[in-house]
């Protein structure tokens, strides 16, 4: 039993998996965003690098650029036009006019054009370069400068071109690939540090919980007296350890009443059964008057019906505990109810000169389960008219309850009783006197407290000033 | 002997009277704690049989109560009380003996038996003075090989005088252990029963065994007159 819960719980995902799985995923997706970020702002600012580069290029190329007539020429310079040589494949520029003509081109072009920009302003944009790749254009607008040594005829117009300078751009891409390749690496590597890293800590700081858990499941093996240790328990589960403890008590508490009600049991039946036992072994060791037979067979037979009557009480006792008793309401006329119930106490009462006052107005009733009802009443007035002061009467009272519901109170004057016993009244086997009487072996009141908690409603008792003894019993409106 | 049981359960309370009646015991008895020890302090029992669960004082301060006053009273137990704990607490509260409920009445009848003996250091149920010689379980005597027919109260008397052999019993003594408290008697009975006795023991041509102490009491031996 207890292996196939151990082997259900070790099942579970423990705190510490999940703690370490989840705080790891954090981690990891907290590195990739930064490395998401890191990885676009060295992109942009390689892009924004290249793009500079090439707008001095162009720069470069504008002022190496004379109007020649309606044409541009562009002045001899190899530190500039050498990396525009033909059947180089890196640097290209096309010169246009306003109308997207060509003026003039690299001859690393050959017969190619590159992209036009979409205005006529200074821009920067993407383009598939004449051998097939990836690359940007530079688009750089300018005014010709007139050749100094041969000067346009006058009121020709300085001509208004664009320079256009483009270039591959893959080294930059593969840089940012092998940029993006060792930031995943370090992301995955890091990621794994930490996961290690939590899963030690968690562990640490888990151990608490652990030696908690531990000391749980100690509790309760050899008896119910040990008690958990709040000492090594966090702040979260110091509550956990309080409420265990306080169960643990209550626990223990009941689990004493529970022996203490067994011993009881025990004490209560074990007692008549060897009287009968020995009684009726005496009687028979030798022959006898019949008149002591008889004597014998009448006590034998009164301490049997002692017997049948507590264990009655005690099945009645059991079921209440049980919940087992089934309710059936009706009405009930509390006045005749009670009267007739009173009739079978009253003969043993009157020996003692105990008579009964009623202080119920004939039309008091409530809807309750007569049967159980029947039964707390009994009980009830039998106790009150045995516990009694001699030659007093029993009052019994019914009143109905402001917001709805009835109680009904049994006073009877018993001098001698102290609050501290009335308070034990309703303790299973306690008796004011400790005397063992005909039927009275402290279980009449108990059991009409647990009847009312069936009937959802309940009792209790107090000694008032004057000395009498108050039982009384509340029910709901409903 | 004498025997007092304090019991609150009215027909066990009879009937183990009854059973220890007919077994040869003077037997008192108590329904609640406090008349138990004022009937254990101010009696001379042989045994106290106490039930724990009492009215008024618990069986156990009864017998803490009783041993403070009276270290010698031999007392058994008898209780439902059955678990160690109770037990142990019992014995240690200076309980000779501790029998649970329910019971066999013929174990009682042996451990009361038993804790008389106990109580006069005898070791054997059969008791020898001389030439007499007492079976306490059959209740009979023989004399030289003889048997010789005693009453009830005869047997009891001569039980308890051989309990004591060689020993002067006074007859208060003889009063206190062989009738019950309700019965009063006076000395003038013990000396009745004794001369009854005398005359069953000691017939013709025996050596005589009870002899008297003016004064004092009776002496059941050898006599060194």
């Amino acid at each position: 039993m207890i292996d196939g819960a151990g082997a259900a719980f070790s099942a579970r995902p423990s705190l510490r998996t999940r703690l370490v799985i989840t705080s790891t995923i954090a981690c990891l997706a907290a590195f990739m965003l930064a490395g998401g970020i890191l990885y676009l702002s060295i992109r942009d600012s390689l892009y924004r690098q290249f793009d500079d580069a090439l707008t001095a290029r162009a720069t470069a190329l504008s002022a190496l650029l004379e109007q020649e007539g309606s044409n541009v020429r562009l002045q001899a310079d190899p530190s500039v036009t050498s990396a525009y040589a033909a059947g180089q494949h890196r640097y290209y520029f096309e010169i246009i006019d306003a109308g997207g003509a060509t003026l003039l081109k690299s001859p690393s072009l050959g017969g190619a054009h590159l992209m036009r920009p979409t205005s006529g302003e200074e821009a920067r944009y993407d383009a598939v370069l004449p051998d097939g790749k990836e690359g940007r254009v530079v688009s750089l607008p300018f005014l010709a400068r007139p050749d100094e040594e041969r000067p346009p005829p006058a009121g020709q117009p300085a001509i208004a071109a664009t320079v256009l300078v483009a270039s591959d751009i893959k080294h930059v891409d593969d840089s940012l690939f092998r940029f993006a390749k060792q930031l995943i690496f370090v992301c995955g590597g890091a990621t794994a540090m930490a996961a290690v890293t939590l899963s030690l800590l968690i562990s640490r700081q888990l151990r608490p919980v652990h030696d908690v858990a531990e000391q749980i499941a100690r509790v309760g093996r050899a008896d119910l007296s040990e008690r958990l240790d709040p000492g090594p328990a966090p702040a979260e589960l110091l509550p956990v350890v309080t409420r265990l403890n306080e169960m643990l008590e209550r626990l223990g508490e009941a689990f004493e009443r529970e022996k203490g009600f067994t011993a009881d049991v025990a004490h209560e039946l074990r007692t008549p059964i060897s009287a009968l036992e020995t009684a009726l072994e005496v009687s028979g060791s030798r022959l006898r008057e019949p008149e002591a037979y008889r004597q014998t067979v009448s006590k034998c037979l009164r301490t049997v019906r002692d017997m049948h009557a507590l264990v009655d009480r005690l099945l009645t006792l059991a079921r209440a505990d049980a919940r087992q008793l089934t309710v059936h309401p009706q009405r009930v006329d509390l006045r005749p109810f009670m009267e007739e119930i009173w009739d079978t106490v009253a003969e043993q009462a009157a020996r003692r000169g105990v008579g009964v006052k009623w202080d119920v107005s004939p039309g008091s009733a409530i809807v309750t389960d007569p049967e159980i009802l029947r039964q707390v009443v009994q009980n009830a007035l039998d106790n009150a008219a045995t516990y009694a002061e001699g030659n007093t009467s029993v009052a019994v009272t019914a009143r109905t309850r402001i917001g709805g519901g009835m109680s009904v109170d049994f006073v009877n004057p018993a001098p001698g009783m102290t609050p501290e016993q009335a308070a034990r009244v309703f303790d299973r086997f306690w008796r004011a006197d400790g005397a063992r009487q005909v039927g009275h072996v402290g279980l009449g009141l108990p059991l009409c407290q647990k009847l009312m908690q069936a009937l959802g409603g309940k009792a209790s008792a107090k000694i008032e000033p004057v000395g009498c003894f108050r039982l009384s019993l509340t029910f709901s409106g409903e | 002997m004498r025997v007092l049981f304090v019991e609150d359960h009215e027909l066990l309370r009879d009937s183990v009277a009854t059973g220890l009646r007919e077994a040869g015991f003077a037997v008192d008895t108590a329904d609640d704690g406090e008349t138990g020890l004022w009937h254990a302090e101010s009696g001379a029992f042989d045994a106290v049989i106490l039930d724990l669960m009492l009215p008024k004082m618990s069986g156990l301060e009864l017998l803490r109560a009783l041993r403070r006053k009276d270290a010698k009273t031999p007392v058994l137990v008898l209780t439902a009380m059955d678990t160690t704990d109770d037990r142990v607490r019992g014995l240690d509260s200076g309980a000779d003996d501790y029998l649970i409920k329910p019971f066999a009445f013929p174990e009682l009848l042996a451990r009361v038996r038993a804790l008389v003996r106990r109580r006069y250091d005898a070791k054997s149920p059969t008791l020898r003075v001389e030439d007499l010689e007492i079976d306490t379980l059959t209740r009979s005597a023989r004399r030289g090989g003889e048997s010789i027919l005693l009453s009830a109260r005869e047997f009891a008397l001569v039980e308890f005088l051989a309990m004591r052999a060689n020993q002067v019993v006074t007859r208060t003594d003889i009063a206190e252990h062989l009738y019950e408290s309700d019965s009063d008697p006076d000395s003038n009975v013990v000396d009745v029963f004794v001369a009854h006795l005398r005359r069953k023991l000691e017939r013709p041509g025996l050596t005589k065994l009870i002899h008297t102490r003016r004064g004092h009491g009776y002496l059941l031996g050898k006599g060194e007159e």
